[in-house]
């Protein structure tokens, strides 16, 4: 025989709380683990670039001391206006989506419906600037791992440190300084143009700089295990990279060189990490929306999904949040 | 037990409240970009008043937008801890990582 307690109606088990927005809650609290784990690590590795000090000598033969650091946001070509639209454009998402919560709430459906579908436009609004920042960076070849990260005048100790990497960085440029040269008509450059002379002697000296066999052909696939005492040392060659970079884009014709960008490597890794990751989040929560629209052509979507618009807001607005934090992070300081 | 949604529990928003909070938030963004813009990347009075800036849009969202001023006392149990191993994890790595570079 079972024993029933007396049933009391003031006691309840559990919180005062809707189940699913307590699921809701533990998901988003895994979620700002998630995000912190990623924006913590930037934090860290950003203060860890304790600049590294190096000596320029300017066009008087004064030698000036200054310091390698964190890429600035133009010198990733990051544009800040754009990042400012992508927040507010976010903002405003989350508003059409508390305000579908709200209609339905107040039983109004077919209002909440065409927020929904507002909030939908605004998301997608929003990855596909993202796509657009994202193809300037593959354009620019500003990637993790494609970039130079020496400059002349860093010490020797620190040239040695960063040698592995430098070598694979210079036989990325060669290889580009090889397309070019090959078929100049394909990076739009005239046969008689300054910038084609450029290239072909830029050419020359990382050949000059690369080891070679016997026979005296340059061996890229073997990378040498220490900086070999040539004339243009591989710094010298990024600086010449970046100049040639410069010209170029002056000239409006991009050459797609990879630029030598001091902790750039690191600075790609983090960003596409943080925004990649965040765009993914973004994907997510519209599928939700798309799904909340197919189910209302279908007739089937009402004001008893009050908690559905809800809970997915809960996620939106997280979403929202995280790129709050992201923007000034990335882009302004 | 029933998944009831209690009608008190939804004494919350009106609709003008959202679009002020929207209002704010607008401004402050445009205010962010335009500190910035003035002061430069790496000025440090710039970067605080940023982040502060951030911060305050951020507890503007959580606490109207996902009605956290009327459901913090159900739930500070889960957000709190989350927001102190966050920081634990920093504090953590900072003598490795940050401290560590000459």
């Amino acid at each position: 025989m079972s024993i029933h307690p007396a049933h009391d109606s003031k006691v309840h088990m559990g919180l005062p709380l809707p189940h699913g927005k307590l699921a809701v809650w533990l998901f988003l609290v895994t979620e700002i683990m998630f995000f912190t784990a990623l924006i913590g690590t930037y934090l860290l590795l950003r203060n860890s670039s304790a600049s590294i000090p190096r000596e320029v000598k300017d066009e008087a033969g004064n030698v000036k001391k200054e310091r390698l650091a964190w890429p600035k946001p133009h010198d990733v070509h990051l544009i800040e206006s754009i990042g400012a639209i992508n927040t507010f454009v976010l903002i405003c998402s989350s508003v059409t989506v508390v305000l579908a919560h709200y209609s339905l709430h107040k039983r109004n459906t077919k209002r909440a419906i065409q927020y929904v579908a507002a909030t939908l436009a605004l998301g997608t609004t929003f990855l596909v600037i993202k796509a657009f920042e994202y193809k300037s960076k593959i354009d620019h070849d500003i990637l993790p791992g494609h970039m130079g990260e020496t400059l002349p005048g860093i010490s020797l100790a620190t040239e040695k440190t960063y040698f592995p990497t430098s070598q694979k960085y210079i036989n990325r440029l060669r290889a580009r300084l090889e397309e070019i040269t090959d078929d100049p008509t394909k990076a739009s450059l005239d046969a008689d143009s300054g910038l084609l002379k450029e290239c072909k002697q830029l050419l020359d000296d990382i050949r000059g700089q690369q080891q070679t066999t016997e026979a005296g052909k340059a061996d890229v696939a073997k990378p040498l295990a220490e900086p070999p005492p040539r004339a243009m040392s591989i710094p010298e060659i990024g600086q010449k990279a970046n100049e040639l970079i410069e010209k170029a884009e002056k000239e409006g014709k991009p050459l797609h060189l990879s630029p030598t960008i001091p902790f750039g490597n690191m600075w790609a890794s983090c960003y596409f990490a943080m925004t990649g990751f965040h765009a993914l989040h973004v994907f997510g929560g519209l599928v939700v929306f798309v799904i909340m629209l197919l189910m209302a052509a279908r007739g089937k979507f009402g004001p008893q999904h009050e908690g559905m618009v809800e809970l997915t807001g809960l996620y939106w607005h997280f979403v929202d949040i995280v790129w709050i934090f992201l923007f000034p992070l990335l882009y302004l300081v | 037990m029933a998944d009831t949604h209690e009608p008190v529990a939804h004494a919350g928003p009106d609709f003008r409240l959202y679009l002020i909070i929207f209002a704010a938030l607008s401004v402050f963004t445009l205010l962010s970009f335009l500190v910035n813009a003035l002061f430069g990347a790496g000025n440090h009075t710039g970067a605080t008043i940023i982040m502060l800036v951030a911060v305050i849009k951020a507890t503007l969202v959580a606490m109207i937008f996902m009605h956290l001023r009327w459901d913090w006392g159900r739930l500070y149990f889960l957000i709190i801890p989350a927001f102190i191993l966050g920081s634990m994890l920093m504090m953590v790595l900072l003598p490795d990582i940050v401290l560590a570079w000459v």
